[in-house]
Order: structure tokens, then sequence, then C-alpha cells
């Protein structure tokens, strides 16, 4: 493979791994399947030599630089700060450049998330006819496959309400006013799967006095493209939101979704004159929250998001908003570094890695004993919902912000929260 | 080298096809360990396997010694002298699936493990019924027993508690013909026994090039019901060796002494900012344990002779502290490169040990070294026991950078060997530090030869490390 001048970049990002390989103590991926191309030191050496044109770009290299999560649990650790993220995608873009994107991502990451909002009279759709497909569990927030689907198999769906966010935000919303005004960025999942806690989070912030816009032009954050390699898709929508960020005059940007959140801080943040916050970030340390005050008898326990936890930093504020919760009971997890599995299009690509790794998080979460699972990443709910449910185990897996928006008082709707 | 395909079906047969690996994509990951030497030359193994039972390494060591085909053992891949490395081709033995802890005999002080086992992982399974296995090297978190076992590894508390050799009571390893060999006793849970040569001994610290480990009957100790850590800062080098001097004097006998040095103290500080150490020539970490009364008092008493020497002293025992501490102590080698942006710690001449009364001029000797080729070394080590790890920081893209720092290493080995020490205290010889070894060995590393061919006849285990062969020495 020739060398280009952003090679030459690469090499000096992955140079300082001085292959310690501290980072096999701690990678879910190389845990799950322990040999050393599957190690975070491994692929830094298959990057390098890929560059060097000592390796080609065979099938078995493509698969191996494909199978990382990019959950940066090996990040946090190194001692040298080698960021084996960006080098991943890095060379993820070169071998996308080479040999284009694979079409199974491309459908996914070029044509279906990011005209989500386009698309949203088929999601409607999907909605009428999804009791054909699945039947309702996990308290109802999720539909089990009759039959196995492509690229899901058997993995739990989430149930889709019909309604966007969007509809919710135009049929529900009194106009109030606040002391601050902040943009929420909704994200895909919340926006087309999960409107419920995007009411929530608009609910909890709204009751401490802040105003709160969602603008429907909002696209897909571009994390899955990047993901991909296909940074020219990543870019485009990327400006679309910027445009979109810039139009609206607000005090900051709010994400609920940890995914989101870790790709606006790192790639938006520089060029906005706004600062981004996670929304348990902006609650804890930026205002003044007035307590929640309702009850919530419930045993519970969370889990860290990677791109909350290890890409943002961000760990202390859920769990003081959880311990904020009157009636709550609080057990934490023998390991919060672990990552769920998920890693967005990885667990379509690598169905049972992604499983086996899930299913290590998953003991752990059920041995804490807690009836809900709460965590700050819709992609990471569905993973461990689905984990929870195969395992047996009842536990419901819930946003922070729905408990939190439950300790309020009602919610809009229907207001369970189990 | 090119493996027959005969060979090469017979091996897969042997693990299987899920434990055997011929892609390139696979084999460049075992072509170094963290020696620069390994990086330099990126010595590729023509297979790599996975052995998951001690049967299979018998087997595919008499395959290797029919077909005479250079065998390399290899746990984690964290050694620093270019041990688990193929620089001869041939195939690459992962051990590391091999990671079970076999039988737990708490009542007899011991424990049998596999070799792939992580040390970390060991220790965590023991601490959870009272027990430790006390050398603990900085790479405890990734290194295997096996790997312990083979380069003797030891770590901050050997000051104390040695190194790993004093708790080997037996092992079980397969020869290079693939015979297979129990030493300490076949059946043996004896905690001490002088039947017979010890082989045991022979084979810890034997690098890989004698057997290969598949099985370890360790000794291990109750642990200690508290630890605590006391922390002195200091600005002159001198006064690190006087303190520690008057430490032993007053009966005083710490379970580690460690010391950085001022680009050490910048270099944690960089990886763990929340340590927030001050800037100072030099800091000692004295950890002590014992009983909650005596380690109280071992630290107060220590604090008392540092203050003698030191600008200031401070005391911990809270774990959360303490577990930061040793953390960033414990890598601080592999945040080294911190203190330079753009460039890199390089493992070369890393390992040296010297008498304890002449640490304080061998750190002076390795300063002047860093000064007079222009090359920032970050220095740190087990000064209790005289082992200093000196890091030099460079940029490994330019030619140049790399002369240099071959020779401040060979500087180094020398004047470590001048200072009646050793080039090697705790990671071994490999290829990394093999042209030294007639200088510090003499006529021994003749008898070692001997022992070399008498093992391993066809020389298909480990080949060229440690100096065993006669033929030409490795490229530097
Ligand atoms: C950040 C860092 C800190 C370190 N700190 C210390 C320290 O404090 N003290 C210390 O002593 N070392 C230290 N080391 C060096 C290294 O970790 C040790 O030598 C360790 O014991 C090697 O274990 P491994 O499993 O990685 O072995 P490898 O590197 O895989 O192998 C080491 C040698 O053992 C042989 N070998 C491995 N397994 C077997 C087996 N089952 N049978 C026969 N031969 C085998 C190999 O052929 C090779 O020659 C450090 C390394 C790093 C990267
Ligand atoms: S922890 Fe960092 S420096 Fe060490 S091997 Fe992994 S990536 Fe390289
Ligand atoms: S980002 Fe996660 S999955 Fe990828 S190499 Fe690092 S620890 Fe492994």
């Amino acid at each position: 493979m020739p060398m280009e001048r952003k090679d030459i970049d690469l090499i000096k990002e992955l140079m300082p791994c001085v292959r310690c390989g501290q980072c096999r103590s701690v990678c879910p991926v190389f845990h799950a399947k322990g040999v050393e191309s599957d190690a975070p030191r491994g692929k830094v050496a298959i990057v390098r030599a890929l560059l060097e044109g000592k390796l080609e770009p065979t099938k078995s290299l493509i698969e191996k630089l494909d199978q990382c999560l990019l959950c940066r649990t090996c990040v946090q650790d190194c001692p040298s700060g080698v960021r084996v993220d960006r080098i991943i995608i890095a060379a993820r873009e070169r071998l996308a450049a080479l040999r284009g994107v694979p079409l199974r991502k491309k459908v996914l990451t070029r044509w279906l998330m990011p005209n989500l909002n386009r698309l949203q009279p088929l999601i409607a759709l999907a909605s009428r006819i999804q009791n054909l497909f699945g039947g309702k569990v996990a308290a109802g927030n999720y539909r089990r496959p009759r039959f196995r689907l492509p690229l899901i198999g058997k993995r739990l769906l989430p149930h889709l309400t019909g309604q966007t966010l969007h509809t919710l935000v135009r049929k529900n919303r009194k106009t109030r006013k606040g002391t601050q005004r902040v943009l929420f960025f909704s994200g895909c999942m919340i926006t087309h799967v999960n409107p419920g806690i995007g009411e929530a989070v608009m609910e909890v912030l709204e009751r401490n006095g802040v105003d709160v816009v969602v603008p429907r032009e909002q696209v897909c954050c571009g994390l899955p493209s990047l993901a991909a390699g296909d940074r020219e898709t990543f870019e485009g929508l990327r400006q679309q939101n910027l445009k979109v960020l810039r139009e609206n005059d607000c005090d900051a940007i709010i994400t609920a979704c940890a995914s989101c959140g870790s790709t606006l801080k790192e790639h938006y943040g520089p060029e906005l004159p706004m600062k981004i916050y996670d929304f348990s970030e902006f609650l804890v340390d930026q205002i003044k929250m007035s307590p929640p005050l309702l009850r919530v008898e419930k045993t519970v326990t969370y889990h860290d998001p990677c791109h909350l936890r290890k890409a943002q930093k961000i760990k202390d504020q859920p769990r003081s908003l959880l311990k904020r919760i009157p009636g709550l009971s609080f057990h934490d997890v023998k390991d919060p570094d672990r990552c769920c599995g998920f890693g967005g299009t990885f667990s379509l690509n690598h169905p049972s890695l992604s499983q086996q790794i899930n299913d290590t998080t998953v003991k752990q979460l059920v041995e804490t004993g807690a009836e809900l699972v709460v965590t700050s990443c819709p992609g990471c709910m569905l993973h461990l919902a689905n984990g929870l449910y195969q395992c047996g185990s009842k536990a419901q897996v819930v946003h922070l912000a729905e408990l939190l928006a439950a300790s309020y008082g009602p919610m809009a709707e229907d207001g369970e929260t189990e | 080298m090119t493996l027959s395909k005969d060979l090469l079906s017979r091996i897969e047969k042997i693990v299987g096809p899920a434990n055997f690996f011929p892609a390139e994509t696979d084999r460049i990951c075992y072509a170094t360990d963290s020696s620069l030497l390994s990086q330099m030359n990126n010595w590729m193994p023509d297979l790599v396997v996975r052995v998951l039972t001690s049967e299979q390494v018998s087997q595919v060591l008499a395959l290797a010694n029919e077909f005479l085909v250079p065998v390399v053992p290899r746990g984690a891949g964290t050694g620093q002298c270019c041990g688990a490395v193929a620089q001869q081709g041939g195939i690459m033995m992962d051990l590391t699936g091999m990671n079970r802890i076999v039988s737990m005999d708490l009542d007899n002080l011991q424990v049998t493990v596999q070799p792939g086992i992580v040390h970390a992982e060991l220790n965590k399974e023991l601490a959870g019924h009272g027990f430790f296995f006390p050398p603990d090297p900085g790479s405890t978190k990734m290194c295997t027993l096996g790997g312990m076992v083979s380069n003797n590894s030891s770590g901050q508390r050997s000051v104390k508690y040695g190194t790993t050799k004093q708790y080997i009571l037996g092992l079980e390893v397969v020869l290079p013909t693939g015979e297979v060999m129990v030493t300490g006793g076949v059946r043996s849970r004896a905690l001490k026994s002088v039947a017979g040569y010890d082989l045991t001994s022979l084979m810890v610290g034997s690098e890989g090039t004698l057997g290969v480990v598949t099985r370890i009957r360790l000794k291990v100790l109750p642990l200690p019901e508290r630890r605590g850590l006391v922390i002195a800062f200091f600005d002159q080098l001198e006064s690190t060796g006087q303190a520690v001097v008057q430490v032993f004097r007053r009966r005083l006998f710490p379970s580690a002494i460690e010391i950085m040095d001022q680009s050490a103290i910048v270099a944690a500080n960089l990886y763990k900012p929340e340590l927030a150490l001050p800037d100072a020539e030099a800091m000692l970490l004295f950890e002590v344990d014992g009983s909650p009364p005596d380690v109280a008092y071992q630290a107060k008493a220590i604090s008392e002779v540092c203050a003698q020497f030191a600008r200031k002293v401070e005391w911990t025992d809270d774990p959360e502290r303490l577990k930061a501490l040793w953390a960033a102590r414990g890598v601080v080698g592999a945040a080294a490169g911190r203190v330079k942006p753009g460039a890199t710690r390089v493992y070369i001449g890393e390992d040296i040990c010297v008498p304890v009364n002449a640490v304080a001029q061998a750190l002076r000797n390795i300063r002047a070294i860093g000064a007079k080729y222009n090359v920032p070394i970050v220095t740190y080590g087990h000064i209790g026991d005289g082992n200093l790890h000196a890091a030099p920081i460079i940029d490994p893209n330019e030619a140049i950078e790399i002369e240099k720092v071959k020779k401040i290493a060979d500087e180094i080995h020398h004047m470590a060997l001048d200072l009646d020490g050793t080039t090697t205290g705790e990671h071994g010889v490999g290829l990394a530090r093999a042209e030294y070894m007639e200088e510090e060995l003499g006529f021994s590393l003749h008898v070692m030869r001997r022992i070399k061919r008498l093992l391993d006849p066809r020389n298909i285990l480990n080949p060229g490390k440690m100096s065993l062969d006669d033929g030409p020495l490795p490229e530097k």
C-alpha cells in the first residue's frame, strides 16, 4: 500500500505504543477471543505493518480491524496515551478508500441512518405491523422476534410507538419561560425509537427552569459513518448539524445519548460558540437543581456507557443524580469499566462476539440484585435489555432521565418507569 | 523458513483449526515484545499456535524436533529483552490459553497453576482467601506466571520477599524433545525438598530455552493485614541512598523501596494528574506491611529517618491512594514517553542492577550519559535492591536517534558491570543483552551452553537467545 501524508501522521499517532501489553488486560474483544491480533496492541501492530507495506489489506486483516467496539477501554488505561480508537478509525478510512465501504455498512450508515427524518413514514408503518414480527416482552418496551430476522437474529427489538420525539413535542409542550435556553440534540435513537426518553429529558430540564428546543432538522451525529471509515458521509452530516446548531441561539447543547455526546464534543465542539453537555453533567455541574421529591422504591444499579465514562470522563454525575432520588437503593457493579458489547453496527456485524461480551457485563449487573438497570445511552439500553431478557433476568433497563422524571412527578403520558 | 505442508497439517491436527494461525495478520502481532530490538527487526514467526494442554505442547515439540523447526514459547509478550520473539522463524507457541488455577492447597501454603494465568488474576483470586503470591512485577495486570518463571521476574517487593524463584516448589516442564518432566518431586506437596539436583531452579530463569513450563506449583504467603506507604521527596539524589541505608540500619524492613527521579515524577503526574506529586529531584516510596500497629510504627520510624534527608515526607494507608500510587509506579516506564511530546520511550539498557550503596553513583552516571548524547532519560526502579530502570526518550523514526540510544545502552551496561553490578536485574537476557554474557558470566556461560546442548540437542527451543548458541550474535 503506498504511503500518503495522512499515513505518516497515523504512524506518528501509533509510535508511542511501547507494546507494554497493558491493554490486553482490559479489551473486551481480546477477552472474548484471546489471541494477540484481537488485542489493542496487536491491532496497532497490524495497522503499522499495513502502513509500512508489510501486510496486504486481506480479508482477515479487514475483519480484525472491524472487530473493535471503539469503546476506548484500552485508551483509558494506556500509559503512553495511545488513541487506539483513532488509529482504528483512520485505518478503516484508509481501507475504505482502497476497497470502498462494504455494502452492508453502506446501507446502514450512508443510506439509512442519515435519512431517518425522511424515512419516518416507514418507521410509523413498521410500528403498525411490528406485531407480526414479534410479541411484546420486557414490560412492553421491547419485542422478541418470532423468527430469525436478517442481521438481528432473535435479539430483542425496541417496541416502536409510532411517534417521534418531534411529534410528541408538538403535542405536549406548553410554552414556559425558563432562565436558560438549551438545545437538545436528541440523536437518532431517542428521536425515532425511544422518544419517551427525550420527553423525560425535556421534562426534567423544564422542571429546573431550563427551556428546551429540539430542532427538527437535526440529523444523525455521524458516529456510525465515522466508525465505518466513511468520512465523507460523516462530514456531510456534521456540516448539516453544525448549520442547525449555529442557527439556534442557545446557551448550551444537551445530549442524552453517550455516543452522540462524545461525537459532538470531539468533532463539533471546537467549531461551536456554545458548550456541549451530557444531560447528567449539565444538571449536576451547571445548574442548581431542585430536588426530585417522589419516592421510587427500587433497587437500582448503573451501567456506565463507554462513550460517557471513558470518552467524556463522566461517571460521578449519573451516580450523584441517582442518589438524590428518594427511596432508591443503589448498588454499584463490581467492575464499572465493562463495555456492554453493543458498539453500534458492531453488534450487527459481529453478533455472537457482541453477545459474548454482553453476557459478562450482564452477569455483573444481575449480581447486584437490582430491579432496574439505569444507564445513559439508548444503544446500551437495547443491548442490555436483550442480554437481561435472554438470561432470564426480570430486571428492566431505563434511561437515567426517565427515572429522574418519574421522581419529579407523573410523566406526560403513561408515566410508568418500570 | 517455510514450514512443510506435512508439518503444518500435523500441527493443525494437534491444536485444532481454532488454535492454528498461519495468516500474516496474526503472525505479525507476535513479532515483537516490548524491547526496541524486536521493534527494529520485526522477526515474524512462520506459524502461531495456541496450546491448551501439556500433551499438545509435547506433541508439537516432538514434531518440531523431528522437523528441526524452532519453537518459541510465549506468555503475554511483555518481556523487555526480546525473549519471546522468533528471531529464527519457526513456531510461536502462545500459552495464554492455559490459564487455569489447577488446585489450591492453602493449608499447605501452595497452589498449582497453568502457565498462562495472569499475575494479577492469580493474586485477585488468592486475596479472596487471604493469601498472595509475593513477587509483583509492574506488569502484574498483563504478564503470565509462565513468563515470570521463565524470566525469574520480581518487582517492587523483592527487597523483602525476594524473586519468583524463591516461591517455585515444582514445575511440569516439556523438554525440547517432547518428553515431560516434573521437578521438585512427582507427587510432592512438601514445602521444601533437597532430593536430587535442583532442576526447578535450573528451569526458573531459563527464558524458555530449556523447556516449556506447563504447570507451576508455587508457594503462597498470608496476605499482610495492612499496607502503608511513606513518600519522601528529596532535593539531592545522594540523599536517597543515605535514607535507604539509614532505614536498614534502624532495623526497619520495608516491603518495597522504590525510587523515581525528577522526570519519572513528571511522567507519573502526566499519566495520572490526580496524583499531584510535587516537583523534586527524586522521590522514594517505602511500603511497609504487617499488622496495623506494626505498619503505623514502621511508617513513623521511616518518616523520622527520611525527615533528616528529605524536603518533604508524607504517609498514607488509604487503600485508594495506595492503589493509585502503585499503579502509576508500575507503569511509569511505559508512561515515560509523555515527558517529551512526539517522542517515545524505548526499552533498551533498561534493567541494570548495582550494589545498593552504588545506586546514587549509577543514577549520576545515567544522567551524565543522557547529557552526553542529549537524550532525556527517565529513571526509576527498585532502589532497595539496586535495580534501576533507565528509560531513554527518543523519536524511533530517526535513524540517528536509534544509533545514539544503542550507544547509550552500551555505556549503561558497561557502567553497571564496572560498578560490580549486572546488566539485568529482572528482565532477562534474551537477545537484548546476549552480547554482555561472556564478560558478565565468564566460564559459567560455557557450562550453560553445555547444559543447553544436553537438553536441547537439536537447538530448536528458543534458539539464539542468552548467548547459548556458539553461532553469530544477532545484528544490532
Ligand atoms: C510496563 C512493564 C513493567 C514491567 N515490570 C517488571 C517488573 O517490575 N519486574 C520484572 O521482573 N519484569 C517486569 N517487566 C517485564 C515482564 O513483564 C516480565 O518479564 C514478565 O514476567 C514476562 O511475562 P510474559 O508473560 O509477558 O512473558 P513473555 O514476554 O511472553 O516471555 C518471556 C520469556 O519467557 C518465555 N516463556 C514464556 N512463557 C513460557 C513458558 N510457559 N515456558 C517456557 N518459557 C516461557 C519466553 O520464551 C520468553 O523468553 C515489565 C514489563 C512491562 C511491559
Ligand atoms: S497499553 Fe498502550 S502502549 Fe501499551 S501496548 Fe497497549 S496501546 Fe501500546
Ligand atoms: S476500543 Fe475497546 S474494543 Fe477497541 S481495541 Fe480498545 S478496548 Fe478493544
